[in-house]
């Protein structure tokens, strides 16, 4: 596997999941991926582990605001504004477990055998700032949404 | 209409299952955050479905769903169970199946899909 095909194909599944899952249908359909040396957060960013023959950090972050879009477009039924709002940090969280989820078993990795272990999410909040180590990786894809951008984010 | 306990540690998981099993006319009897709490509520209130997250917070030894599905089905072997799961847990579903889960259901959730799942478990 690539560094970025992890990054290359959550980046696509997100865009599909945002349109067809969530119908948040003015998602852009181009991401850019790119290495950094520092990565800083939005509002809601929520990080997974992945250990065994693959192994780094996968992490999405989105403003607070698109959060809460995001859960209103996930929740079946009604929500009130509370509930929505206290949900909106989770839903992150459960958006990139899904996604990545998803593509895990179309990595080239695990298709010719290998294994991976997806840890349970960690969210953070306030714009929280990663630095690169220095013998590390770190990549960054940013997907358009309206006036807002989807952060993906993979480092080792 | 079944009475179902839906376990899982994302709320917003358990709220959006449990909408869908009331549009479908069930009833969700509790609600459990990990596989502990599931195996508790299982005995409290004999569902006639759980819905399972495989991967929950550990409490009190039982370290996930698939656990919790073990200790379940070791005292109710009829107990109808289906596991959640993304696709990348393959291995864990088949483990949870191996361990006498009924079936499984992949993320995101549909409710055609939960349907056709549940309709299949009760027979």
């Amino acid at each position: 596997m690539d560094d970025i095909e992890i990054l290359e194909k959550l980046s696509q599944r997100v865009i599909e999941y945002m349109n067809n899952d969530l119908g948040m249908i003015d998602i852009n359909e181009k991401f850019s991926i790119q290495s950094v040396e520092q990565i800083q957060y939005n509002d809601v960013a929520t990080l997974i582990s992945l250990s065994g023959n693959i192994i780094g950090t996968i992490g999405m972050s989105v403003s607070n605001n698109l959060a809460k879009e995001m859960v209103e477009n996930f929740i079946f039924g009604d929500i009130d504004t509370q509930t929505l709002e206290s949900l909106a940090s989770e839903n992150v969280a459960e958006t990139l477990n899904i996604t990545l989820g998803n593509i895990i078993q179309d990595l080239s990795t695990i298709q010719d055998g290998g294994k991976v272990e997806i840890s349970t999410p960690y969210t953070m909040h306030d714009k929280v700032s990663i630095i690169k180590n220095k013998n590390g990786k770190m990549y960054l894809s940013t997907i358009r949404y309206k006036n807002e951008n989807i952060m993906l984010s993979y480092f080792l | 209409m079944a009475k179902v306990l839906v376990a899982d540690d994302a709320k917003i998981m358990r709220m959006n299952i449990g909408n869908m099993l009331k549009k479908l006319g069930h009833e969700v009897i509790a609600e459990a955050p990990n596989g502990y709490m599931s195996i508790q509520m299982y005995k409290k209130h004999i569902p006639d479905l759980v819905t399972m997250d495989i991967t929950m917070p550990a409490e009190n030894g039982i370290e996930n769903g698939i656990d919790a599905v073990k200790a379940i089905k070791e005292e109710f072997p009829n107990a109808k169970i289906i596991m959640v799961t993304s696709h990348g847990e393959q291995d864990k579903v088949i483990k949870a199946i191996q361990s006498g889960a009924s079936n499984y259901l992949l993320k995101p959730i549909q409710i055609d899909k939960l349907q056709e799942i549940i309709s299949k478990t009760l027979g």
